[in-house]
């Protein structure tokens, strides 16, 4: 199923319409809105994505993230000293 | 002293100075004796809070016109209007002026027209329903300006129509679905069509005139100069006087208004700043910071906000016992941000309006930096990743740097999501029956929330989109939606072809 979400880069001027699937994991929505954003951001580091301020686990699809039509997710760098809250490492994408 | 006239017996009779008569002639209310005063002035239609004629009895304003003189001063505005017309209203005139200066024309060119004849509407509902006679005179003169702010362009831009059909949304603007239409729209329809007269007259005759527009025209008339843009100057010479005068009906209202309800005042006040920003900030924030050649800048957007909306304005609100807006710690972030974030992302999608956009070289980067301190450093390496991938496209090719994805919008202001820093997008939402509403930011939520069953039917761009009402395919969206075409869409104001900018090797080249 498909389900349309706000999206927004962090280093972006502007938030981005995403229809995400919902077996998606988070490191293929982060993905797609690196892509969605590229002729204004050109970032190749790790990203995390933020749903109401919690870092959402990498392995996490959307269905399972909880995230619902026309939701918010904020797409960050993600540190190195920043851990996946469900399986530890960085969220390179 | 009044003036010596022969009457018809051929003695000699004295013309009434016009203070001796004008009041006579603007203060025209009576007792109403076969209908009340409330089914003559009803709430729905006069505005809250409804008072008696009594209390309105004091309203006054400064300009205190006469009729006979308006039509005057105005005959002799129009004949100067025309005389630069014909001068300097050929198509070559305009070609010799810089491509993005032009821009910043169209996109004043369009905003204005259609927009001022609403305003007409919003003033003739106050000449019936204003209060007072005298603010219903005034608001008689108010409407016939507007008449004229509609006429003005729309007949000087005519003649640049043969050689650029992007001076057709002069006219076709308000008639398209282009995004920036839908937000105009939006604010418009609400300002000076739906408005009541108290809601106008502090809305559009004391927020948006006196605060913004009548300094807006100043600001940029001074521009004009410095371009040498003299057409433009004198159009916005000629509004301006207009704007200066009708714009009185706001404090007058203002006035009276806050000595009876002084929290809907307030409000009115909080609500209208805001939204009157976000277009000013578009408008003229893209046309100060952007569109004006960097040479011939005479200052920021921020700084013209400082030195004329802050503190002319705000300064203002004082005398009517008015707090600033409760928002004012985001109001200040958006004067370093807002319209750069907003002009970065309408860069990126230029097809979707009708006026093309210039990519800041290494000179207007400087300036940037040199007036946007805070801000400019998280900007800059948009424009440095834009530059890029025109480095690795050939010059005007210029869909190859252009975005793809659907943009999203305010459900409130309808403008592009470019609330807040690149950092931390100012994004937020509220739910409403069930169904979800974004906003840029948090005064465009509580715009919302004070009046939802006011604005929770309108779809924004997204909502159509995701309704089946517009297409979601980008081009499909330009040419079958928003009414544009490969000839009227923006694209790079020089095709990308600048002189600063390096290209990497095309394929077949060394």
């Amino acid at each position: 199923m498909l389900l349309p979400l706000y999206g927004f880069l962090e280093g972006d001027t502007m938030g981005l319409l995403i229809l995400a699937h919902d077996d998606w994991s988070m490191v293929r929505l982060a993905e797609q809105m690196r892509s969605s954003s590229r002729v204004r951001v050109a970032y190749d580091g790790p990203l995390a994505v933020y749903h109401e301020g919690r870092r959402l686990p990498t392995h996490y699809s959307v269905r399972e993230a909880g995230l619902a039509a026309l939701d918010c997710v904020n797409v960050r760098r993600a540190t190195a000293d920043e851990g996946d809250p469900a399986s530890a490492g960085a969220v390179g994408v | 002293m009044g003036t010596a006239l022969a009457d018809t017996n051929g003695g000699i009779a004295r013309a009434l100075a016009r203070d001796e008569w004008q009041d006579l002639a603007r203060k025209l209310d009576w007792r109403f004796s076969y209908v009340s005063e409330q089914d003559a002035f009803p709430e729905p239609i006069s505005g809250k809070p409804w008072l008696t004629q009594d209390d309105w009895a004091g309203w006054d304003e400064p300009f205190r016109i006469s009729f006979a003189e308006y039509v005057r001063a105005q005959s002799d505005k129009e004949a100067a209007v025309a005389a630069v017309a014909d001068a300097l209203g050929r198509a070559a005139e305009r070609e010799r002026l810089a491509p993005e200066w032009n821009s910043g024309l169209k996109l004043h060119a369009a905003l204005l027209p259609l927009a001022e004849f609403a305003a007409v509407v919003g003033n003739l509902r106050a000449v019936r329903f204003g209060r007072d006679s005298a603010w219903r005179s005034m608001a008689l003169f108010g409407a016939l300006d507007e008449l004229r702010h509609t006429q003005i362009p729309l007949r000087l831009m005519h003649p640049y129509l043969a050689a650029d059909a992007q001076y057709d949304w002069t006219h076709r603007f308000y008639h398209s679905n282009d995004w920036v239409a839908i937000a105009a729209r939006h604010c418009f329809d609400e300002l000076l069509l739906l408005a009541d007269p108290i809601e106008f007259a502090v809305a559009t005759n004391f927020v948006f005139e006196t605060g913004f527009t009548n300094l807006q025209f100043t600001a940029l008339t001074a521009l004009c100069d410095s371009v040498g843009d003299r057409l433009l100057e004198q159009m916005l010479a000629s509004i301006q006087t207009d704007e200066a005068r009708h714009a009185q009906i706001g404090p007058a209202v203002l006035e009276i208004l806050v000595q009876h309800d002084r929290a809907y005042a307030q409000y009115l006040l909080d609500k209208w700043f805001w939204r009157s920003f976000l277009l000013f900030a578009v408008a003229t924030g893209f046309t100060m910071d952007y569109l004006t050649p960097v040479e011939r800048r005479t200052q920021s957007f921020k700084e013209f906000m400082h030195e004329w909306v802050l503190t002319q304005f705000v300064d203002s609100l004082a005398r009517y016992g008015l707090q600033r807006p409760w928002y004012w710690a985001q109001f200040e972030q958006a004067l370093d941000y807002y319209h750069h974030m907003v002009y970065a992302s309408a860069y990126s999608y230029r097809a979707s309006v009708w006026f093309h956009l210039a990519l800041p070289g290494p000179a207007e980067r400087d300036w940037l930096r040199s007036k946007y301190p805070q801000s400019f450093p998280a900007l800059e390496p948009v424009w440095e990743n834009i530059t890029q991938e025109w480095g690795n496209s050939d010059a005007g090719v210029d869909l190859a740097v252009h975005g793809t994805a659907i943009p999203t919008f305010c459900s409130m202001c309808q403008i592009v999501l470019c609330g807040g820093t690149p950092a931390h997008n100012s994004v937020c939402q509220c739910r409403h029956e069930g169904a979800t509403y974004t906003f840029c930011s948090e005064p465009c939520r509580w715009i919302f929330r004070q009046d939802p069953a006011r604005y929770a039917r309108h779809k924004d761009v997204v909502k159509r989109v995701l309704a089946g009402e517009a297409p979601g395919n980008l081009i499909a969206f330009l040419t079958q939606y928003s009414g544009l075409s490969f000839a009227t869409w923006g694209k790079d104001a020089y095709g990308g072809d600048y002189a600063w900018l390096r290209r990497g090797p095309r394929s077949g080249q060394e």
